[in-house]
């Protein structure tokens, strides 16, 4: 219910429960911590707002711009504040950040939940943009078409993401929904559960079968019939049972 | 009367709010026979005269087509100036404005100023009122001098110490603004300071509260014309996900603005408690110079009350807390327009100015000397 800051007012977030925070939630693009307000009743967790959402500052302009794994980089720098081992539960965007951080430090993730989140890039993604489209862009790029038609025309071929997603985010958000996660998946080594809605119109089912297929037998896949994107608040109960098989095992480590 | 004008919109966080209070003004004073102007105040803050009738999906990306730009003129011929054939300037005949403005300079003085030095007549509060209004500081320790209780608040920068009232959880909110826009509830007073720091709506200024999650939200109307007089109270009910405070989203997401959230109107709570509310409601009027309707909001726990906040220009012009006393919409909206036909805001007073003190001051180098 109450916010708390972390690194140095880098990270916001808020802790449920009293004892030591097992689980780690990570929310979608767009989104806040408190997407997890019911899920996480009763555990001991920390839900964050991710750098850029709620009252999480959005990272530093770089020359690159930051990506999934720059996000997790951000939270590694926290963890020793955060607490852990976690069981790190992520949501779309919150979900390509949760890999990176379970292939990047792994003595801090004892597991993966992943609800809806755009693991590997499909193939009707990979289509070129349209002919007209691609012109202008190289015009502009020569100096040719101005920046503010160039705007309008990106403005009417992006996502509504894109269209909300300004300054240094809209840049976070070209990045990554380039990006494939095949690598960082095939490092990680902790059990990760796929918990899938089976209408998800953003990230299909056969994203989650996909990855399931990279992992082999570390991987468990749960669909949940009727669910659609929104799975933190329309799939609560196979949330809470794919973060509960794996709870036990974190209170192991920290004895 | 002449022709009374709608004025809506504003650089302000609340602007898309503020759009559906002065649409539904306009539709309401049109529907019921009165002529109105729509003037569109823009997220950039130029000046355009709308369609009265027009939907709120026409402003959704900025500011709808077919809009004639006009200008605000200060000065002793002040008044609102449109573009006219040949180049030429056309005046505005415009009898009240109805100042539908939420948030930001329309609702905290700025305006109200602009207003005053175009010899323009306007609802709502006066220039000084509305600029206490919106200061969450001041506001508290006015309320607090004149002996009604109130929340400890104080200010939070990144240098202040912990607050002297005691720990966390408290509320951290926008020192200026009347939304819940930017407010927070924080374990301790670190994160307080962190979020003044990294937070645009909260680097003007912010102020600190303990947070009361045991605290109920009582609010109650005044309106100052025919006459002085208090509504019913009202308890708004708070969203399913166990809000931590009442959200902007559930005020406003729901359809029309704040007349369509959850509420129990009137009430249901002590009679002793709402003549405690009334009184106090009544004092604090006085002591901001309300004007036409506000909103104030208490906060209520076991036997204690608290004056919170004043809102000068409420979402829907607190429109449901009239309706349920008998006044319909249109009549609320006609007695503001009569009320500011009747008298200005603000006059500008030069009494004693008189050219004695310029006669007797000899050269200004003498004055240097």
């Amino acid at each position: 219910m109450a916010l708390r800051s972390f690194a140095d007012g880098r990270l916001f977030g808020e802790r449920i429960g009293n004892g030591e925070p097992r689980v780690l939630a990570l929310h979608g693009w767009g989104r806040t911590h408190r997407d997890f307000a019911d899920l996480l009743q009763g555990m001991d967790a920390v839900a964050l707002d991710l750098p850029g959402f709620g009252a999480s500052p959005a990272p530093e302009r770089a020359a690159e711009p930051p990506g999934a794994a720059a996000y997790a980089a951000i939270l590694a720098d926290a963890l020793p504040e955060l607490g852990g081992p976690f069981v790190v539960l992520g949501h779309s965007f919150g979900g390509r950040v949760a890999v990176h951080l379970a292939a990047s430090r792994p003595e801090a993730v004892t597991a993966l939940v992943l609800t809806g989140v755009p693991l590997l890039r499909r193939d009707d993604e990979r289509r070129a943009p349209p002919i007209g489209y691609r012109i202008v862009r190289a015009l502009h790029r020569r100096g040719l078409v101005g920046d503010a038609r160039m705007e309008r025309l990106r403005r009417r071929r992006g996502s509504e993401d894109y269209r909300n997603a300004s300054g240094v985010m809209r840049d976070v958000l070209v990045r990554v929904v380039n990006e494939t996660y095949e690598a960082p998946l095939r490092a990680v080594s902790c059990p990760v559960e796929l918990v899938w809605g089976d209408d998800d119109p953003q990230v299909p089912l056969a994203v989650a079968e996909r990855a399931a297929a990279i992992l082999g037998d570390r991987a468990r896949l749960t669909v949940v019939p009727g669910a659609g994107h929104d799975t933190p608040r329309t799939a609560v109960a196979a949330l809470r049972v794919a973060i509960e098989r794996h709870r036990p095992l974190a209170v192991e480590f920290a004895t | 009367m002449t022709r009374p004008a709608v004025i809506f919109g504003g650089p302000s966080p609340e602007h898309d709010v503020s759009i559906l209070t002065g649409l539904q003004a306009a539709r309401a004073l049109l529907d019921a026979g009165t002529d109105v102007l729509a003037l569109y105040w823009s997220k950039t803050g130029g000046w355009y005269e709308v369609a009265a009738a027009s939907e709120a999906e026409a402003f959704a990306s900025g500011v709808p087509a077919r809009s004639q730009p006009v200008d605000l003129v200060l000065g002793p011929d002040g008044g609102f100036e449109g573009e006219a054939r040949l180049g030429r300037r056309r005046r505005l005949e415009l009898g009240p404005l109805l100042n539908c403005c939420h948030g930001g300079p329309g609702e905290d003085g700025g305006l109200q100023a602009a207003l005053d030095m175009a010899g323009l007549r306007y609802t709502g509060p006066t220039a000084p009122g509305a600029a206490l209004a919106m200061d969450k500081l001041a506001f508290g320790g006015v309320v607090q001098a004149a002996g009604l209780p109130t929340l400890p608040r104080e200010l939070v920068t990144t240098a202040t110490p912990a607050p002297a009232f005691g720990g966390g959880p408290y509320i951290v909110k926008p020192r200026y603004g009347g939304s819940s826009i930017g407010i927070h509830v924080v374990e301790d007073h670190e994160t307080a300071r962190a979020l003044v720091r990294t937070q645009p709506l909260l680097r003007a200024g912010a102020v600190l509260e303990p947070y009361r999650p045991d605290a109920t939200d009582l609010n109650i109307s005044v309106r100052t014309h025919p006459e002085l007089q208090v509504s019913a109270v009202e308890r708004p009910l708070r969203g399913p996900q166990g809000a931590a405070i009442y959200s902007y989203a559930e005020k406003y997401l729901g359809g029309e603005g704040l007349s369509s959230a959850r509420r129990e109107l009137p009430a249901d709570i002590p009679e002793a408690l709402e003549a405690r509310i009334r009184e106090s409601a009544l004092v604090v009027a006085r002591l901001v110079e309300l004007r036409s309707v506000a909103r104030i909001d208490f906060l209520w726990a076991g036997e204690e009350l608290w004056v919170n906040e004043i809102n000068p220009i409420p979402g829907a012009l607190a429109k449901y807390f009239w309706e349920q006393a008998g006044v319909t919409f249109v009549q609320l909206l006609r007695d503001m327009l009569a009320e500011a036909e009747a008298s200005p805001a603000r006059r500008f007073d030069v009494e004693g100015a008189d050219g004695s003190a310029l006669r007797a001051a000899h050269s200004i180098a003498d004055k240097l000397a």
